[in-house]
């Protein structure tokens, strides 16, 4: 009799075996990302973390969640309302307006290139280590998409798509609770945002032997890499470095007295103040307003600053040594020649490329 | 009884075969260091003007420098590479630390090399990734290659107002097209007892580079001096004399 109530029992243990138990996660595709021989050239791997390892799966999840307004708090802003392909994953204007018609302090940042940020600090400030932990922040920005994760998480779980996406770019997380969660979106963004990579610039073909450049943007390279121009400590020497930055913190003389302080808000620290994230200097002809709070509708306005506009302050950039003078004084013929160098860095294919659209 | 005794004596012959040949192996540890004629320099000494010298009154701001083919000299003449490249930077704690490529012998070595740069054979244009997305390059125009070092900060002038300095040493052009390495080569002659728990630290005064033996004054330099040859081979010069190693 006992033996007959210990299979029993056994059976009943078999039987309560829930479907969880017995699920079989979906077996996704892992993703090999196209790195371009400029880069491996030149530069380190990647970072691409182990605990978001790229999948076919989880880069369409991250581009759909890109796109769609479903994160944002009244469901009519997306990461791309302010991150538009067309203007090299930045916007137009000096400041985005988030969903409640406010606007931001800081000019919509450009993307692109970010899996090389070896230093992993994103935004103006670098407040964010990691793209993971970056794409979480615009979600509950109240001057951004003012939503919360807890409605937004409701959002994606109630929309008749989403659940079998994450199920498929996350298998191992969402087979245990099928839950989606703000990390898990996090985590697709930011393997789309690592897909979006720009390096088919007229330069980047001039280094492959393609094309030539003219007289004066060859000029322009040479005032570039001189004192002339003296870009190339922070922009790179532009054979070396295809992300043209190092995407160090300076303070690149815009003001005597910052009333945004940017890194300093960070780190605490008085000598960061002023300090904002060298930007790369590739796509500027799609990628103005410029500088962090995008006072500079045009590139000669940049130049023009850097040539005679650049203003003291206790933490100025040590690099720039010509500071005493306003800048370093180009001629009208050299801004023009300069101008015609950073524009060869313009990659007409990646504002069109489909495998960023929607 | 036979076969313990023959088996105690075959551990002892083995045991006993043990040559200098087995001595332990030890991969040295490299520490980098900072000093004002002395006085430590860490990145918390960053930005305040509290460094002085015969022109004045200076900070510091940046700190960076490249070594390379770091030797060890045994005393029967066999050199080990114990460092292929590495480039220091004082405000980024990993750098200022590192551990040798390869293994030597514990015991006595009579010498210890670097060059202070990449020598010229090594100065390959974009060769080296990490370096390359760190800025460390030098301009096509310059001479191409990388920098040997990158020092910058700021210092009071006649008037008392803060002006920036940048020495950063390269390839020296000498004139359109030509051009002349700017390495330099530091040997350390004397007796280094190295054993499993040794550290090799290079010391770095950078009070040096401006006074032996040429003295530099900041408020006559003639800012960038990358494109000038003959400041490009004062800093060389002075930079024989900013080195010094110790073992802990």
């Amino acid at each position: 009799m006992k033996n007959y109530l210990y299979i029993l029992f056994i059976i009943a243990i078999i039987s309560c075996k829930s479907d969880s138990e017995s699920y079989v996660p979906y077996q996704n595709t892992a993703y090999i990302l196209a790195i371009p021989q400029i880069f491996a050239d030149k530069l380190p791997n990647p970072v691409i973390p182990n605990s978001n390892p790229f999948t076919v799966e989880g880069v369409a999840l991250g581009k759909k969640l890109f796109y769609d307004p479903i994160l944002s708090g009244d469901g009519t802003q997306s990461c791309a309302s302010c991150h538009k392909q067309v203007d090299g994953f930045t916007d137009d204007v000096q400041f985005s307006v988030g969903i409640d018609n406010i606007e931001g302090n800081r000019n919509s940042m450009p993307l692109f290139n970010m899996a090389w940020n070896l230093n992993e600090k994103f935004f103006w400030d670098g407040r964010s280590i990691g793209l993971e932990s970056q794409a979480l922040d615009p979600v509950t920005n109240v001057v951004e998409m003012h939503n919360t994760w807890q409605n937004a998480i409701h959002d994606l779980k109630n929309s008749s798509v989403y659940q079998d996406l994450f199920n498929k770019a996350f298998p191992e997380q969402t087979a245990m609770d099928t839950n989606i969660t703000k990390e898990l979106v996090a985590k697709a963004i930011a393997q789309f945002e690592r897909t979006i990579i720009s390096a088919n610039s007229k330069f980047d073909k001039y280094l492959n032997g393609e094309v030539n450049l003219t007289v004066d943007e060859l000029e322009g390279f040479n005032i570039f890499n001189d004192e002339r121009g003296d870009c190339f400590h922070c922009h790179g020497t532009g054979n070396s470095n295809p992300l043209w930055t190092d995407n160090i913190f300076r303070n690149n003389g815009l003001d005597a007295i910052f009333t945004d302080i940017g890194l300093e808000e960070v780190t605490g620290d008085p000598n960061d103040r002023g300090k904002f994230k060298t930007p790369s200097l590739r796509n500027l002809v799609f990628t103005a307003p410029y500088m962090h709070d995008g006072r500079f509708t045009t590139l000669d306005e940049v130049i023009n600053h850097y040539s005679e506009g650049v203003i003291n302050s206790s933490t100025i950039d040590t690099q720039m040594l010509f500071v005493a003078q306003g800048g370093t004084q180009m001629s009208t013929l050299e801004k023009a020649q300069l101008k015609a160098f950073l524009l060869t860095l313009t990659d007409n294919e990646f504002i069109t490329n489909p495998d960023f659209q929607e | 009884m036979k076969k313990i005794v023959a088996l105690l004596l075959l551990s002892v012959l083995i045991t006993s075969c043990k040559t200098d040949d087995d001595s332990e192996k030890i991969s040295p540890k490299f520490k980098f260091t900072f000093n004002w004629d002395g006085e430590a320099i860490n990145a918390s000494d960053f930005n305040a003007i509290k460094y002085s010298n015969e022109t004045g009154e200076l900070s510091i701001t940046k700190m960076r420098y490249l070594l390379s083919n770091i030797t060890l000299i045994a005393n029967d003449d066999v050199e080990t590479k114990l460092i292929t490249y590495h480039l220091i930077d004082l405000t980024e704690e990993a750098s200022l630390s590192t551990i040798s490529e390869s293994t030597v012998e514990e015991g006595n070595y009579k010498s210890l090399t670097f060059t202070v740069g990449f020598n010229e054979a090594e100065n390959t244009p974009n060769a080296y990734t990490d370096l390359n997305i760190t800025n460390w390059n030098w301009p096509i125009g310059l001479g191409d290659g990388y920098h040997i070092m990158q020092y910058e900060g700021k210092f009071l002038d006649a008037s008392n107002q803060e002006q920036t300095y940048s020495l950063h040493v390269g390839t020296r052009k000498i004139s359109d097209g030509v051009f002349e390495p700017n390495h330099f080569i530091i040997s350390f002659d004397t007796n280094l007892v190295l054993n499993s728990n040794s550290e090799i630290e290079i010391k770095m005064n950078i009070a040096e580079w401006f006074k032996n033996p040429n003295l530099l004054d900041l408020n006559t330099m003639v800012f960038p001096i990358m494109p000038n040859p003959v400041a490009q081979l004062i800093m060389r010069d002075n930079g024989a004399s900013v080195f010094s190693v110790g073992i802990n």
